[in-house]
């Protein structure tokens, strides 16, 4: 497996084989974050299509040293919060979800538990701001390192913690909705 | 710890976010106190249910939807080319370089100022006309003249130098 250096320096040259190597490690973290973020599996390979052209368009400007894996993940989740931006309504994002699973036919039973869990994970993290969401998704998500989501968000490493302190408070409380804590039921 | 800062700092247990220290700390106080150890183990339980189903609601790209993503991305966009900049040299030299310029430039204009000669004798005392120290004295060299007025006998002018460097005054008859 040739280094990352090696692989950037062919992509340059216009090696898409290369490129695609590059980014081979990251195509199901990326995705399945930004999905946690939108909600919409659709949306989120969109997303990661303009990602994608963005990072081939500025790997240039990558410089040498750095965490490549933290520049694919900024800029991917850049990317997602400007077209959340541009969405705005994460309401009808769930909604949308709803249809699209209603419409699905394979397996009922399966697609049923499939789509309570999908609905109570969205329930849940509609409760959070999107820094909340963005952190709880890289560090509990795809088990990025406090140091790596820092860099990827741009944030300082006790902010992260405090974001992420407050994410899991939040998805406690909803937890506890859906699914009550007994006290006398919880073991050590 | 008392039980308010145990509550606050439970939510960053489950990911070994804290310090070892304070886990420790954390740790001594769950065995004495069983309201957090309930607490403690009510977020283990939240953490570990959210985990669990984020890995069941996973997506994959397949490798034909892969592959053409990647190709549309190359398709669409070049590499950014470097543009040839207004300055040859590095950004960071070429800051560097423009301090100085400032540097030398502010230099060559204010020099000047710092290494001007003091002004020399009015021209209207030393061009011909006879003057006369009015209350002349002999002084020492030690002492400093703060102004002198000079009065022309022939025309009446009077003439106000304010000084400070000492001279030597010698009267003209």
């Amino acid at each position: 497996m040739k280094r990352e250096e090696e692989l950037i320096e062919e992509a340059l040259q216009g090696n898409h084989i290369a490129f695609e190597q590059l980014l081979h490690p990251y195509r199901n973290g990326v995705l399945n974050m930004v999905y946690r973020m939108t909600g919409n599996p659709e949306d989120a390979k969109e997303i990661c299509q303009d990602a994608l052209i963005k990072i081939y368009r500025y790997l240039r400007s990558f410089k040498k040293g750095r965490s490549f894996k933290n520049w694919v993940y900024k800029t991917v989740v850049n990317t997602a919060r400007d077209f959340l931006k541009k969405q705005k309504k994460f309401d009808l994002l769930m909604e949308q979800q709803k249809n699209a699973a209603d419409c699905e036919t394979v397996n009922p039973e399966k697609h049923y538990l499939d789509a309570e869990i999908r609905e109570n994970i969205q329930n849940c993290l509609q409760w959070l701001t999107p820094t909340e969401r963005a952190v709880f998704c890289l560090r509990d998500g795809e088990g990025l390192s406090i140091k790596e989501t820092a860099s990827v968000l741009g944030c300082s490493s006790m902010g992260i913690r405090v974001h992420l302190s407050r994410a899991r408070n939040k998805l406690r409380l909803q937890l506890g909705k859906i699914y009550p804590f007994k006290k006398n039921e919880v073991k050590k | 710890m008392n039980c308010r800062k145990v509550r606050r700092l439970l939510p960053l247990m489950p990911g070994d976010e804290l310090p070892e220290s304070k886990q420790a700390a954390i740790t001594s106080h769950l065995e004495k106190c069983p309201g957090c150890r309930q607490e403690y183990a009510i977020y283990m339980a939240s953490n570990q249910a959210v985990k669990t189903w984020l890995d069941k609601d996973r997506i994959e790209w397949n490798d034909f939807e892969w592959q053409r993503v990647v190709r549309t991305a190359c398709r669409e966009s070049a590499p950014e080319k470097r543009k040839p900049g207004f300055w040859p040299l590095k950004k960071s030299w070429s800051y560097a370089s423009l301090v100085g310029v400032v540097v030398v430039l502010c230099l060559i204009i204010f020099w000047p100022q710092f290494t001007r000669k003091p002004p020399g004798a009015a021209p209207g005392a030393a061009t011909g006309t006879k003057t006369q120290l009015l209350e002349s004295k002999t002084l020492q060299p030690s002492q400093e003249i703060v102004a002198v007025e000079l009065v022309s006998r022939k025309t009446g002018v009077k003439i106000h130098w304010f000084l400070n460097k000492n001279f030597n005054m010698e009267e003209i008859e």
